[in-house]
């Protein structure tokens, strides 16, 4: 497929990365090279072959519902990047102000 | 046709509103349900309410680099049993997901869930709508994660991650409720129910529970369903009910004016008592899901889903049934007594080898009564039993009962001993009680007088004064014959 | 000379009284200090250096700085729960890969973003290789988060290659290759997504193994693809990899995704000789870039391991060619939500001046970020969006499994493949930094191993030209057993270690003293 600059602007939106007009271009032929790599999948009969993920086998541990101690505030409040009263501190959303608790 | 059972009609509004212009609501809700394990869903931090911010937080609910989810048996337990008792479809196997978005309340940028291939499907949930039997299908039953709590304010976002990670059902109704009066019914029934297995603690002011809505409308009729809108931040059954109120008012007032609605989510101000849009690219977002590999397959084999349908308790609907047949109560009485498992199992211990529908009456007034005032029963069923015994054998009156009880509730003992103490023993003695009446007649001639001269309504008045005289000990059937064989002479 | 010393044979020195633990340690440090400044494979030290009697110390830096009370993580007390008598690696140094959590240490993953992020619990793998005695050596440099076959994404400066100060040591676990082949450490630990273990090791003359997806615990691995990464030892031979994947294996409760499966006996296994064993080698690898020089290689392996009894069938894994393709799609899908968690919002580094959560989130990963890593989230991003995610993660899913049906397959005929580690030599640092592709085919012959889940070796058989060319063997599911008995005939056929030692001096003094 043809990778258009909008594909790629909208996939730096989904993944939150933020690139100059130059990086988005060298992004774009990254891309386009790879994906022109991988079409060929595209050419392979898969009707009836089940994704690998459901293959897996299921069960596997659970766990029993007794709770653990938990991990003292300061050994991750203390190297974040901000935190204030024991909570992580973030910028505000722009629509912040109106979600209230969401 | 389904969409019958669950409704309330086909005015737009639910009773009390004006319909407006022949439009019908199209509702479905969409529950998050707080699960009552003592750990989180996939982590052994402690589920609790209120306290420290980030006190109950580990590398797994963190989501630091490296940390992996291990799922709590007890929470598929719990979320199995919700899904038995509402007769769904339990997958054997059961797909956990991966919904990616970035939100600071998120810590790993994901939310663990269930997408494609949820734990249950189908089921129903019956409840009284108005007095009437209904049902509201469900679409799907799943497990997912809770994420924390951000506080906006003073220019910064504030995140607590302790409630990240405490375990949730959600619960998909099927888009068939027509009223927000059906949709508080619903909810109602639905809360008990929760309560009921002991999987929630419903408290929508704490957020165990949490409800947001789906409303569209159409013409009375119609098949095809008009543009949803969602609402959200529904703090509270009545909140549920007047943001549909409001939304559908909304929508119906844009329909008739031949203006389109827009598919959007709109959160609920309580205080303003409207539905304001959302901002941000919220609606419009691509949560790119797919299979958890950090979690195999949930296998819910045979036997582990057999044994959970086994431990469950009758359902409050099956036991509302089982009143009305068994102890022929009204179906009213019969909702009533069943609005939780402990009032339930009262009535029963304390209806049991006796008169059920004295107790039924005593159990709804007095015992209800006295529960609100103490938050709990301090008179013991079967006590309480045998007061009714004494009641039904005409040994003591109504009235006189009513003081049994209260000093039951205050000091305990049993009823035998509280008549004798009190002296409250029903006057038998028919000679002491032709002597109450013959006192009474004897000190207001006046009255008498008036009586024989075709006041018969004083009847009444000789009634209270013989009662008062004896303390409300006489046998109103037996005064009654009295005094009128008296009055009559 | 105890720097040059196996593992094997170090535990021998100790048990005998020979040397203690602490002086190989020192030994290690003094030549990690001589040498590691040219190399660039160490990330971080254990700090103290040398302490005596194997008490080096485990780590330094507390959570942001500060002390978190009771015993401070960076003293030179050793652990509470090493054993009394130093236990299977009584007291001998380990190194870990800085994608492993182990507290107090810091962990980065060789990117900018967790700069300072310092471990506050220990990865499991870590934590047995504690409780066996073993003593923290320090972490080592790799491609950022993993995402790399050259060492040359790191955020800290590429790693450069013993043999070839010139060349790429291969990635991501370039770091752990490169002390392990220098004698800077005894042995290391990486991780193995697409060939991270195996590439390195035979690009380095050093045996790298990656066990059965599930057999150990990635439970404090820094996720880069959650269904495909493995961690797994790096050692200088086929019995120290052995010891030390039997230490680490085993089912951990703290991740779900691990088996219930016993540990098998791999140093009985690797000594246990090749005859009878059925060893498949794949048909059509020329036409995946197979070098000329690496296929005779091949052919010399092959026939080493027949004329040890084996027997040598044709196999062929038809979905093999597309596997590249896949793998891209699944481990960069799947690692493009595993970091998502980096966003300088609870830990790591934060973009300065953000005025709003948007302007946080992006600014911080496009600063913090490789590029490596931006194209990797790019790329998953966009084959699990919508409108994409059939045609592509989800096409991705149904190769895979074509993909493990060939290799079920083929176990009904051989027991075993052989096949290359890689299909060529080291190459020169930054021939292939333009050229992404370029640098993702080079994993064509380890990356199917990892979508089927499958046990994997590689060992150095030979050099061309220089460098040194490893063969790859590649088991059954839960088949660890069966990979190292052909490994340690392989290693029996061509014996490694003094031409690794001399090479590598040679390079190393070729350069000349700092």
């Amino acid at each position: 497929m043809e990778l258009g600059e909008d594909v790629v602007r909208h996939v730096e939106d989904l993944a939150r990365l933020e690139l100059t007009a130059a990086e988005r271009e060298a992004m774009r032929r990254d891309l386009q090279r790879i994906l022109d790599y991988v079409a060929d999948l595209a050419s392979l009969d898969l009707d009836g072959v089940p994704p690998f993920a459901e293959t897996r086998p299921g069960g596997g541990a659970l766990r029993e519902d007794v709770p653990q101690p938990s991990l003292p505030p300061p050994a991750f409040l203390d190297g974040a990047p901000a935190a204030d009263a024991g909570h992580f501190v973030v910028p505000p959303a722009i629509e912040a102000a109106e979600d209230g608790d969401a | 046709m389904s969409a019958r059972n669950a409704g309330g009609g086909a005015a737009a509004r639910g009773p009390g509103g004006e319909a407006a212009a022949g439009w019908e609501p199209v509702i479905g809700l969409e529950i998050h349900a707080q699960l009552r394990t003592r750990s989180k869903i996939f982590c052994g931090c402690e589920v609790a309410f209120g306290g420290e911010p980030n006190a109950r937080c580990c590398p797994v609910c963190l989501g630091l680099p490296g940390a992996l989810p291990v799922l709590n048996r007890h929470a598929v337990e719990l979320a199995l049993r919700v899904g038995l008792a509402l007769g769904c479809r339990i997958a054997g196997r059961s797909i956990m997901a991966r919904k990616n978005y970035f939100y600071p309340d998120l810590p790993k940028g994901y939310q663990i869930t269930q997408y494609e291939a949820p734990l249950c499907e189908g089921g129903e949930v019956p409840f009284l709508l108005a007095g009437e039997k209904r049902r509201l299908r469900l679409t799907r039953i799943h497990l997912e994660e809770d994420a924390g709590k951000s506080l906006h304010g003073g220019g910064a976002t504030r995140v607590d991650l302790d409630r990240a990670g405490v375990p949730l059902v959600e619960i998909v109704t099927e888009p068939e409720l027509t009223s927000p009066a059906a949709a508080h019914a619903f909810l109602t029934a639905l809360r008990r129910l929760l309560v009921w297995l002991e999987v929630c603690d419903g408290n929508m002011e704490e957020g165990s529970l949490r409800c947001d809505a789906n409303v569209s409308l159409r013409r009375a009729g119609e098949t095809t369903l008009g543009v949803k809108t969602e609402l959200k931040n529904l703090n509270s059954f009545r909140g549920v009910e007047q943001a549909l109120n409001f939304e559908i008012d909304r929508q119906a007032a844009l329909l008739s004016a031949g203006q389109a609605v827009a598919p959007e989510t709109r959160l609920w101000d309580a205080a303003r008592r409207e539905a304001r849009p959302m901002r941000g690219k919220e609606t419009e977002q691509d949560y790119r899901y797919f299979p958890e590999p950090d979690l195999p397959p949930l296998v819910v084999d045979a036997a582990w889903r057999e044994s959970v349908r086994d431990g469950l308790p009758e359902l409050p609907h099956e036991r509302r049934r089982r009143f009305e047949e068994e102890y022929g109560l009204s179906p009213a009485e019969a909702e009533l007594l069943t609005a939780d498992r402990e009032l339930a199992d009262y009535f029963e211990a304390a209806a049991a080898g006796g008169d059920a529908a004295l107790a039924a009456r005593w159990v709804a007034g007095e015992i209800l009564r006295l529960r609100r005032e103490t938050g709990g029963f301090p008179v013991p069923p079967g006590t309480l039993g045998r007061l009714l015994t004494r009641v039904g054998e005409g040994a003591v009156s109504h009235t006189a009962a009513k003081t049994i009880l209260e000093r039951l509730a205050a000091d305990g003992g049993e009823p035998d001993d509280w008549i004798e103490m009190l002296g409250l023993a029903r006057l038998d003695d028919a000679a002491a009680l032709a002597a109450a009446v013959d006192d009474v007649l004897a000190a207001h001639p006046d009255e008498l007088a008036r009586y024989r001269a075709g006041r018969t309504r004083l009847f009444r008045f000789f009634v209270g004064k013989v009662m008062e005289a004896t303390g409300g000990r006489a046998d109103p059937r037996r005064l009654d014959r009295l005094l009128r064989e008296r009055l009559d002479d | 000379m105890l720097e040059r010393l196996t593992l094997g044979e170090a535990l021998d020195g100790v048990a005998a009284g020979d040397f203690t633990a602490g002086e190989v340690t020192a030994a290690l440090d003094a030549r990690i200090d001589a040498l590691d400044l040219r190399l660039n494979a160490y990330l971080h030290r254990a700090p103290g250096g040398a302490a005596t009697n194997g008490a080096a110390p485990r780590g330094e830096e507390a959570p942001g700085g500060a002390a978190t009370g009771g015993t401070p993580p960076g003293s030179a007390a050793p652990r509470e729960d090493a054993p009394q008598d130093g236990g299977p690696l009584r007291g001998l140094p380990f190194t870990l890969k800085d994608n492993m959590n182990l507290r107090g240490t810091p962990t980065s993953c060789a990117s900018r973003i967790l700069e300072g992020y310092v471990s506050p619990y220990d990865c499991t793998a870590a934590a047995r290789l504690l409780a066996a005695g073993g003593r923290y050596l320090g972490k080592t440099n790799m491609d950022e988060f993993g995402m790399g076959s050259s060492n040359e994404y790191s955020a800290r400066g590429p790693v450069r290659n013993p043999w070839d100060l010139s060349r790429a040591p291969g990635g991501s676990s370039g770091g752990a290759a490169a002390a392990v082949a220098a004698d800077l450490a005894l042995f290391a630990l990486g991780s193995d997504t697409g060939g991270s273990i195996r590439q390195p090791a035979a690009l380095c003359g050093v045996v790298g193994a990656k066990p059965t997806y599930g057999r150990v615990s990635r439970h404090g691995l820094v996720a880069f693809a959650s269904s495909l990464d493995q961690i797994g030892p790096i050692a200088k031979d086929v019995a120290d990899a052995a010891r030390v994947l039997e230490l680490i294996m085993g089912r951990d409760p703290a991740d779900a995704t691990t088996l219930d499966a016993p540990v098998p006996d791999l140093r009985a296994a690797a000594a246990a000789g090749a005859r009878g064993l059925r060893v498949g080698l794949p048909e059509g690898l020329a036409d995946l870039g197979l070098d000329d020089a690496v296929a005779v290689v091949w052919e010399a392996a092959a026939a080493a391991l027949a004329a040890q009894g084996g027997e040598r069938v044709a196999v062929s894994l038809p979905s093999l060619r597309h596997a590249t393709a896949a793998y891209y799609l699944l481990a960069t899908a799947e690692a493009s939500s595993n970091l998502a968690r980096y966003d300088g919002a609870r830990y790591g580094r934060r973009a300065a001046g953000a005025a709003d959560l948007e302007g946080l989130y992006r600014r911080s990963r496009a600063e913090g970020f490789g590029p490596e890593v931006r194209r990797r989230i790019m790329l998953g991003t966009f084959a699990l969006s919508r409108g994409y995610y059939e045609e592509y993660y989800l096409r991705a899913q149904k190769v895979r499994t074509l993909l493990a049906r060939d290799f079920a397959a083929a176990w009904e005929r051989c027991d075993c493949l052989l096949l290359p580690a890689t299909p060529g030599p080291a190459f020169r640092l930054g021939e292939r930094l333009d050229d992404p592709l370029a640098m993702y085919l080079g994993d064509v012959f380890t990356l199917p191993v990892n979508l089927a889940g499958l046990p994997a070796a590689s060992v150095p058989v030979a050099v061309h030209e220089g460098l040194p060319l490893g063969m790859q063997v590649v088991g059954r599911p839960l088949d660890e057993a069966t990979v190292f008995r052909a490994a340690g005939a392989l290693e029996r056929a061509f014996p490694f270690r003094e031409t690794r030692r001399r090479a590598v001096d040679a390079a190393l003094d070729a350069e000349g003293a700092p």
